[in-house]
């Protein structure tokens, strides 16, 4: 009987493993992909018909990538960038949340509504005259370029205010009652209480900004200033000729520090990202 | 006590307020006021012209080829994904064996930006060397260029896009799964329910806030589109993948064009509302919150 | 209407047994109810029951037929979940008759069956809200309500009040006892709350670490516990145990012995009834008054005794007081829990 039961439940199980197995194939094929062809020797890579393996485990391709472009300065440049976005953004939104959670003043209101509207403006709509703004501060292919437009974040704002709601009145009266200042409450009672909420929107928030493309596009010009999104687009366009397989060992090198990061924080990832979705 | 409390919140708020006038407000008003401008490229002189960029625009007809492709990019990158991510996810809450090892999988594009996405599938739809057409070529077929040839070019973005984006909606519908609680499930088995019409009369319908969520964001995001496009394809062949964003780019960045390019910056801010006005007002009937 | 024979069955998470064993059989319209504390497997026999878990061994029949690997939906089990797992997009009148669509009874029947069960439950006048828009109260009935127009063989219901808040939690227990005596159904019914139990069962089995610790009539199990556990659990305030030393010309103790008497045989003076027994001299430490009676607080040889006070002066804090028991009320229970 016992067995019986077994058997039916752990069909269900191979069922849906079966089920998954095509889709998860091609999930990873692009990047099981890439390690071979970036691992071929030079002539191999066009070879026709295609081997999936390479005859011959090569690192020569990595070598002539990182030879041929500052990728390590590209990958220094986006952690750069993101830290300072994320830091800046967490450090804003925590003190605008709490002014506007906590604390009376005329006009909270229309701040709050100003600032939630401005969620809704798409980035492409204000590129144009930041490009002109910071082109007249001769701030172009600058890291306060890249950075300043994006230290505010509507969402942040919104994600923590929601979060600051819910922790009790009571326990800042108290704290004050007891001679505690209201900024000192704010960094030793609501921040510490609102960790999670705060990794989750910071997490969120250096995805997007190491993720940014269209931005540092137009903003960066020499190659030192480049962040890996762009880097990889320039040299894919400046050794066309080189081989393939170059190519791709730029492209896995540059991908593999967000990856070995996901894998290893994927835990505190998602919930980072589901956290943002379902508050916001 | 009261005017201190006036006096620490806009301290508290002045960065904020500071970064967002310079950086959103006055940029969004500003695009608004370029777009009614013809502005010089070099002398950077500017005149008013009335309507006269948006009257450029709807008369050409490569705007309205921009139209048409973001549309198609729109219908071809949501719905697959949604489908696609919505039945693995369901898939993966069924409890399959190797149950973690997969939903990293399915997970792991997250952590991949869309431009370096582009770079994974690039060779993959080389026309000689590449394995897609290596595989079509084994099945007898010929595969064709993929990303020249204006008839797939599009196809090909798309495919790269989703594969992408499946990861990030997953994330989503498992959070959206493992908050319905089990009692529904069961008390829905107790009443007679098959699996299939769990799914359907109660598992969707729960799930319907987080499905109407990711659709909102799944339409914003593939309207914003722009790093696979400018690797795989760079508008390319014969702007059959410029996209409306794309076109936004080009105009600005590369013909120096401000004020046509502020007029699309407009039409696409309104288009990027109107899209998500009408999910909200379809979401109102069919959506269910507890 | 159906009876319900479990039969030696155990259960193992892992490597965990969290039952062993259990044998209970229930009569064709008995209302049984499972109490025990948190985590002593009464949920997980109940589910066993209604197949959402499956035992490792042992057998459970409905209606004399062995359910073991039969999907739920067959049993003809209803059940009333905790949180009353109400589904939030329906209607109080689709969450009605959900069940019954899924079994394609006719409509005209479904409409009938529906009126009718919410007229007996008073919930006519909601049948087009959602469950949001309900009371606590509400709910537990539209959750009752969905269990009935299944007209199931058993019904089954896990802890289905401990979301109200006390006052509605009798009031519906008292209105689940009436129905029940109406409808007459086969019904198991979980929960952590004795006086629930009490109150409800035609027969009680308390549970305790995933054994079944006795089986009886209410009164029965008050009246005569047969361990030391349900001695404890069954009555409020809990029965008073003296370890130790005992006065043993009652009964001749084997090894070390505990000794309880219930709250409303002991007493502060020696008058009433006859032959009481001098249990010794202590401090009020606590004094609850109800009303007509009050709970004391006596701190005696180390050992804190609860005593039912009947008087119209009841004592104060830090008072001495000597104390006496019935001695025709007092239970002994050997050091593994059994009744002597």
């Amino acid at each position: 009987m016992d067995k019986l039961t077994l058997t039916r439940q752990n069909k269900n199980r191979i069922v849906a493993t079966l089920i998954l197995l095509v889709p998860a194939a091609i999930q990873c094929f692009p990047l099981l992909y890439l390690l071979c062809v970036s691992s071929k020797k030079g002539g191999e890579v066009i070879q026709y018909p295609p081997r999936l393996l390479p005859e011959q485990l090569t690192l020569i391709n990595y070598q002539e990538a990182l030879s041929s472009a500052p990728l390590l300065r590209f990958l220094l440049n986006s952690a750069l960038v993101a830290t300072s976005i994320t830091f800046l953004q967490v450090f804003t939104s925590v003190l605008a949340a709490y002014a506007l959670s906590r604390l009376e003043f005329k006009g909270q209101r229309w701040v709050m509504a100003l600032i939630v509207g401005t969620m809704m403006i798409p980035g492409e709509v204000t590129i144009i005259p930041n490009y002109f703004t910071l082109a007249s501060w001769n701030w172009l292919n600058t890291y306060p370029a890249l950075i300043l437009p994006f230290s505010v974040s509507g969402f942040g704002i919104f994600l923590l205010y929601q979060f600051f709601k819910t922790i009790p009145k009571e326990l800042e009266e108290a704290a004050m009652l007891e001679g505690c200042s209201r900024l000192r409450f704010l960094f030793q009672f609501m921040v510490p209480l609102s960790l999670p909420a705060i990794t989750a929107f910071a997490i969120y928030s250096f995805v997007g900004a190491w993720n940014q493309y269209l931005w540092p596009l137009i903003v960066t010009q020499s190659t030192e200033m480049q962040t890996a999104q762009i880097g990889i687009g320039m040299f894919r366009s400046q050794n066309e000729s080189m081989s393939w397989g170059v190519i791709m060992a730029a492209t896995a090198m540059l991908i593999s520090p967000t990856v070995l990061l996901f894998i290893a924080t994927q835990k505190q990832f998602v919930r980072g990202i589901t956290m943002s979705g379902i508050k916001g | 006590m009261k005017k201190d409390s006036s006096l620490l919140a806009w301290g508290l708020l002045f960065p904020t307020l500071l970064v967002l006038g310079c950086f959103v407000i006055y940029p969004a008003l500003q695009s608004f006021v370029l777009s009614f401008q013809d502005v010089e490229p070099f002398s950077k002189q500017s005149f008013f012209i009335g309507f006269e960029n948006y009257m450029v625009l709807f008369r050409s007809p490569d705007y309205w080829q921009s139209l048409r492709v973001t549309f198609f990019f729109l219908v071809m990158t949501v719905i697959p994904s949604l489908l696609l991510s919505l039945a693995i996810a369901i898939t993966l809450d069924a409890n399959p064996f190797f149950q973690n090892f997969l939903r990293t999988l399915f997970l792991l594009p997250v952590a991949i930006s869309s431009s370096m996405a582009a770079m994974l599938w690039i060779f993959i739809y080389n026309p000689t060397a590449g394995f897609l057409n290596y595989i079509l070529d084994v099945m007898g077929i010929q595969g064709p260029n993929w990303l020249a040839d204006p008839d797939y070019a599009l196809v090909a973005i798309a495919v790269a896009t989703v594969w992408k984006e499946i990861g990030f909606n997953i994330i989503f519908f498992l959070a959206g799964l493992t908050a319905i609680p089990t009692e529904l499930k069961e008390a829905a088995e107790l009443d007679g329910a098959s699996p299939r019409q769990r799914l359907f009369y109660v598992v969707l319908p729960l799930l319907s806030p987080t499905l109407f969520f990711v659709s909102v964001v799944s339409v914003i995001n593939s309207l914003q589109s722009f790093g696979q496009i400018h690797i795989l394809t760079a508008g390319g062949p014969m702007g059959e993948s410029t996209t409306l964003v794309y076109n936004l780019y080009r105009d600005a960045f590369v013909k120096f064009r401000t004020g046509l390019a502020s007029s699309e910056a407009v039409v696409l801010f309104i288009l990027i509302m109107g899209a998500t006005v009408f999910q909200f007002r379809m979401a109102k009937k069919r959506v269910h919150y507890g | 209407m159906a009876n319900v024979e479990i039969t030696k069955v155990r259960k193992c998470f892992g490597n965990v047994e969290v039952l062993h064993e259990i044998s209970l059989s229930i009569q064709t319209g008995e209302f049984v109810v499972l109490v025990g504390p948190s985590g002593c497997g009464k949920s997980t026999l109940l589910r066993m029951v209604a197949g959402l878990d499956v035992p490792t061994s042992g057998t459970i029949a409905i209606d004399s037929e062995i359910v073991n690997s039969m999907p739920p939906k067959l049993r003809g089990v209803a059940m009333v979940f905790q949180n009353y797992a109400l589904y939030p997009h329906m209607t109080v009148r689709q969450n009605l008759s959900f069940g019954l669509k899924l079994a394609k009874v006719d409509s005209l029947e479904i409409k009938k069956r529906v009126l009718e069960s919410s007229e007996i439950l008073g919930i006519q006048d909601h049948l087009d809200k959602k469950p949001g828009q309900l009371s606590g109260g509400q709910k537990q009935r539209v959750a009752m309500g969905r269990a009935m127009v299944r007209q199931p063989k058993v019904f089954l219901f896990d802890e289905p009040l401990s979301n109200l808040d006390a006052q509605l939690r009798v009031k519906m227990r008292t209105e689940l006892s009436l129905l029940h005596r109406r409808v007459q159904a086969t019904s198991i019914y979980v929960t952590h709350d004795q006086v629930e139990a009490m109150t409800l069962a035609d027969r009680i089995a308390v549970m305790y670490q995933g054994k079944l610790e006795q089986v009886g009539k209410p009164l029965e199990l008050y009246q005569n516990p047969k361990t030391k556990f349900v001695a404890s659990f069954i009555g409020t305030p809990s029965m008073n145990f003296i370890e130790g030393e005992i006065l043993t010309k009652l009964k001749p103790p084997k090894g070390s012995v505990c000794g309880g008497f219930r709250p409303e045989s002991t007493f502060l003076s020696e008058e009433g009834a006859p032959a009481k027994l001098f249990l010794g001299k202590g401090r009020v430490v606590l004094v609850e008054p109800l009303g007509a009676m009050a709970y004391v607080h006596v701190s005696l040889a180390g050992q804190t005794v609860i005593i039912e006070a009947k008087s119209e002066v009841f004592p104060k804090n830090e008072d001495p007081v000597s104390v006496w028991i019935d001695p025709t009320k007092i239970f002994f229970f050997q050091d593994n829990g059994n009744r002597l």
